[in-house]
């Protein structure tokens, strides 16, 4: 294992997560009600003197019915001749998998295109495309293909499809959006008839994450060839491995997918003959699709759908405990030249947040406070779990509005303007906006919130332009495994996607390099918190909530995950009759 | 009446040709760009954005993009999707149907209940007139959004008469699944139509002739069919078009509180992704639309009054 730290100038950059924003466009309901419980945020975040205990009583939060060693629901049984599931906000742009990486993507394609390796409930590995793979050094994975695996048209998959398709990360033409993992990978090469062997150019542990996540779907390279820019249209089509083909999609409302008659592995083959993915932005309409049962279930529910599902009598929700998904929010910093640009009024702000408050009014008590980005959800089943928790818990506090004063005003920073952007189209962001306003107002800022329409919205994160206006804007982050390393890399390293305000600190890139680099879990952990120590010190992000995980199901079916796996791995074979 | 015809034609053609240029130029202007929808989160390399812009012709300057929409749409192709790379007629032409059907069912609501409503008004005053008066007041204060909620809680949810979102499959199943929003659609047009029948019934009932004929004696029906009814349909008949032509903007807003299947939810979609061709298509429908139900409600004026059939009045 190389130890020696990095040049100056060559940071360390591990693993880049798909910690993908939620691109706005999906929680906009055309009736946004402001709930009266903001109403009592509002004026809590308003009055210095309700801080903490005060804010909680706002509202009775539901509480989890599932406890975190509660992977999925019960495994189906029985075969179904259909099932019904919500799609998320939008139909998949593509049936590409490496097109684009967001939730309506991820939550169908890894059923019909397989990665190299399966990843489970519980976030484990395991053999898929690949039935076996080891690390002989820290710069080579080996991967050793199962031989009976076959695609959806017969033909075999071979070596040189699945060198083909995880190559296509790495080809700028192909503008994959899991091509940020692969910055470290110098070569992927068909080594033998049944083995691909993936190079590093730094020390690496960490990417094999990368192969069980839909960036390493592996795809018919014929096929692909073939069909070249129109790979992936809905006219066109892909072809893999996976349990289900594409039997239908029409662009904008419904995805049909079929069982593949094909399909080489009979221990893993899907339960319902076909499955039928439903489009609905309206989170009111999604709520009543789901009570009606002409859905059977959905992932990723909005706060204000869970009052009527709770209630539901056809099916139950699910409503996962503190740390059950790696979903973090977040108040992303965009510039170090604006009025946060100094450390202390960006301390003196993530001292003085409710966020108990928000977690429990604004997110009806389906979200956790969050105190540092790479929160519970990403080591609460990690073995290295104690010392996670420890260095959290020394984290953990409770507003401190009169302190937060103290230290802009030390900073010289009282009455200095901050402008903070969020999508107006998501109701839950607008009020987070207002929270965050009235805190930053009550410790002597300026604060200046901005809704932008979803459009606007997204250009943040991809346009250096659209984002030089404002000191900071908000952000749904998430990341398909729970690995802490991966997720600080994507922001608080000079290279990573989501660095947008140029944060560096050697002590945190000779640490996330050496967490990239180090097999131990717990070693790992160490280097992790080093990093986490600073960047929690500098905050280039503040953390404000984590969301639990919520899921629908309706009583005529079961084996949905209780975790976010479902971004990842083929989570439709488990579901079937009770 | 040909002359009329042609001139509308004329008009709806020199209507789209104009639209098609504001919506376009529109979609340029506002800020972002359909790449970036396809990107995602991800900040693309130079190279990687160049060669999608190039795919999709977006770095063309905007009057060329626009002449090669235009020559396109001329030869009947109305081109593909930038986001899914469909032809924009399979996309719009699978949720049309259901739209269309949606639109015309709420249409029949109204003209039923809307003309029945403002006949009975202007027919039987005092209370009768006093209860409609009443309802309509009330109904066109529901805009389609609130009368969907409303619907769904009682029907869908309470009731489970209907179902509360999307359609299912075949064609009883999706008459069924657009009862409710063609009744949340047709809630205010109703009002508004049997407010206008009442008042334009009320105005011929207590005109010179009318009440002379009344009392000469002729049936009340003869009267009521040749001199009441004839003359009151021209405003009404204008307001049926006006209606249906808003019906068609509304069903954006009904269709997605329904999950109905139609071109409501892709015109949202589209806008916000910024895909040209799909836009221009939905809103040049909308706009065809428009016109069409106006030049139709002409067209039905000059048939009940003859001395509307030459052209020039009307345009």
């Amino acid at each position: 294992m190389q130890t020696t730290g990095p040049t100056p100038g060559t940071p360390s950059s591990g693993d880049r997560p798909r910690a993908g924003r939620r691109p706005a466009p999906g929680r906009r309901p055309f009736r946004t009600v402001l709930p009266l419980a903001t109403a009592a945020v509002l004026a809590c975040a308003a009055l210095s003197g309700c801080a903490g205990s005060g804010a909680g009583a706002a509202k009775a939060a539901p509480t989890s019915n599932f406890a975190l060693s509660q992977i999925t629901t019960p495994p189906g049984k029985g075969a179904l001749s259909t099932l019904t599931w919500s799609g998320d906000y939008r139909a998949p742009y593509s049936e590409d998998p490496v097109k684009t990486a967001d939730y309506p993507e991820e939550t169908i394609l890894g059923n019909v295109c397989e990665s190299v390796l399966r990843t489970g409930p519980d976030y484990s590995l395991n053999p898929g495309i690949a039935k076996a793979w080891h690390q002989p050094d820290a710069r080579h994975i080996v991967l050793d293909l199962d031989p009976r695996a076959v695609f959806s048209d017969g033909h075999p998959v071979t070596a040189e499809d699945v060198a083909y398709s995880l190559n296509r990360n790495l080809d700028p033409a192909v503008a994959s959006n899991y091509a940020d993992s692969y910055n470290d990978v110098g070569s992927i090469t068909a080594t033998g008839a049944e083995q691909v062997t993936i190079s590093f150019t730094k020390d690496d542990y960490v990417f094999v994450r990368a192969l069980g996540i839909l960036g390493a779907a592996v795809v018919e390279k014929s096929f692909a060839v073939k069909a070249g820019q129109n790979f992936g249209s809905a006219g066109t089509g892909v072809v893999c491995s996976g349990p289900y083909t594409v039997a239908s999609f029409d662009g904008t409302n419904t995805m049909v997918l079929k069982r593949n008659p094909r399909y080489w592995d009979p221990t893993r083959a899907g339960k319902a003959e076909t499955i039928t993915f439903s489009f609905l932005s309206d989170p009111a309409a999604l709520a009543n699709a789901l009570t009606s049962g002409s859905l059977q279930g959905a992932f990723d529910l909005a706060p204000s759908t869970v009052g009527q599902l709770s209630k539901a009598s056809d099916g139950k929700l699910y409503v996962g405990a503190e740390g059950s998904t790696t979903q973090n929010i977040d108040l992303i910093v965009s510039s170090f030249a604006g009025g946060l640009a100094d450390a202390r009024v960006r301390q003196a702000l993530s001292m003085a947040i409710d966020r108990d408050g928000i977690a429990k009014t604004l997110y009806s008590g389906t979200a956790d406070p969050l105190y540092a980005v790479a929160g519970p959800g990403f080591w609460e089943n990690s073995p290295a779990k104690a010392q996670y928790q420890a260095a959290y818990q020394q984290l953990v506090r409770k507003p401190d509005i009169g302190a937060a004063g103290a230290l802009v005003k030390a900073a010289g920073a009282t009455g200095r303007a901050v402008t903070l952007a969020y999508a107006a189209g998501t109701p839950s962001q607008a009020q987070l906006a207002q929270v965050l306003q009235q805190t930053g107002d009550s410790i002597g800022l300026k604060m200046k919130i901005v809704g932008l329409p979803d459009q606007q919205y997204g250009s943040l994160f991809t346009d250096p332009k659209a984002r030089a206006g404002y000191d900071s804007f908000l952000t749904i982050n998430y990341l398909e495994y729970p690995e802490a390393a991966s997720m600080y890399a994507s922001y608080a390293v000079k290279t990573g996607t989501q660095n947008f305000n140029g944060y560096t600190d050697p002590g945190v890139e000779a640490a996330l390099l050496k967490a990239q680099g180090t097999p131990d879990v717990n070693l790992r952990a160490g280097y992790v918190l080093q990093a986490q120590a600073i960047i929690n010190r500098d905050l280039p992000w503040i953390p404000i909530v984590q969301p639990r995980a919520l899921l629908f199901q309706n009583k005529a079916v079961t084996g949905a995950p209780l975790t976010f796996s479902y971004v990842a791995g083929p989570w439709t074979t488990a579901i079937g009759a009770p | 009446m040909g002359r009329l015809l042609l001139h509308r034609l004329g008009g709806l053609v020199t209507t789209l040709l104009l639209s098609s240029v504001v919506i376009f130029g529109s979609l340029y202007l506002a800020p972002g760009s359909p790449e970036n929808v396809l990107f995602g989160s991800r900040a693309p390399s130079a190279a990687a954005r160049a060669a999608v812009r190039h795919q999709l012709h977006l770095d063309q300057p905007l009057p060329v993009r626009y002449w090669d929409w235009l020559t396109g749409a001329l030869h009947g192709d109305l081109g593909h999707s930038m986001v899914t790379g469909q032809s924009v007629a399979s996309r719009v032409g699978s949720g049309l149907g259901t739209t269309l059907l949606l639109v015309a069912m709420s249409m029949v609501l109204v003209i039923v209940f809307g003309l029945g409503l403002g006949a009975v008004a202007a027919l039987r005053p005092g209370r009768v007139d006093a209860a409609a008066n009443a309802l309509t007041s009330v109904s066109v204060t529901i805009p389609p959004f609130v009368a969907s909620t409303l619907l769904i809680s009682v029907f869908a949810v309470r009731l489970g008469w209907f179902p509360a979102s999307g359609t299912g499959t075949g064609f009883a199943d999706l008459l069924r699944g657009l009862v409710l929003p063609a009744c949340a659609l047709a809630v205010v047009s109703c009002g508004f139509l049997a407010r206008i029948t009442r008042n334009s019934l009320r105005e011929q009932l207590e005109r010179e002739h009318v009440q002379t004929a009344l009392v000469r004696g002729l049936p009340r029906w003869v009267v009521l069919r040749d001199h009441v009814f004839r003359n009151a349909m021209p405003p009404v008949v204008t307001a049926i078009g006006l209606l249906t032509s808003g019906l068609f903007a509304s069903t954006l807003v009904v269709e997605s509180a329904f999950a109905v299947p139609g071109i409501g939810q892709l015109t949202i979609q589209s806008v916000a992704q910024k895909d040209f061709p799909v836009v221009q298509a939905v809103a040049l429908l909308l706009v065809a639309a428009f016109v069409i139900c106006n030049a139709l409600s002409d067209l039905a004026q000059a048939l009940i009054d003859p001395r509307l059939r030459t052209a020039g009045r009307t345009a």
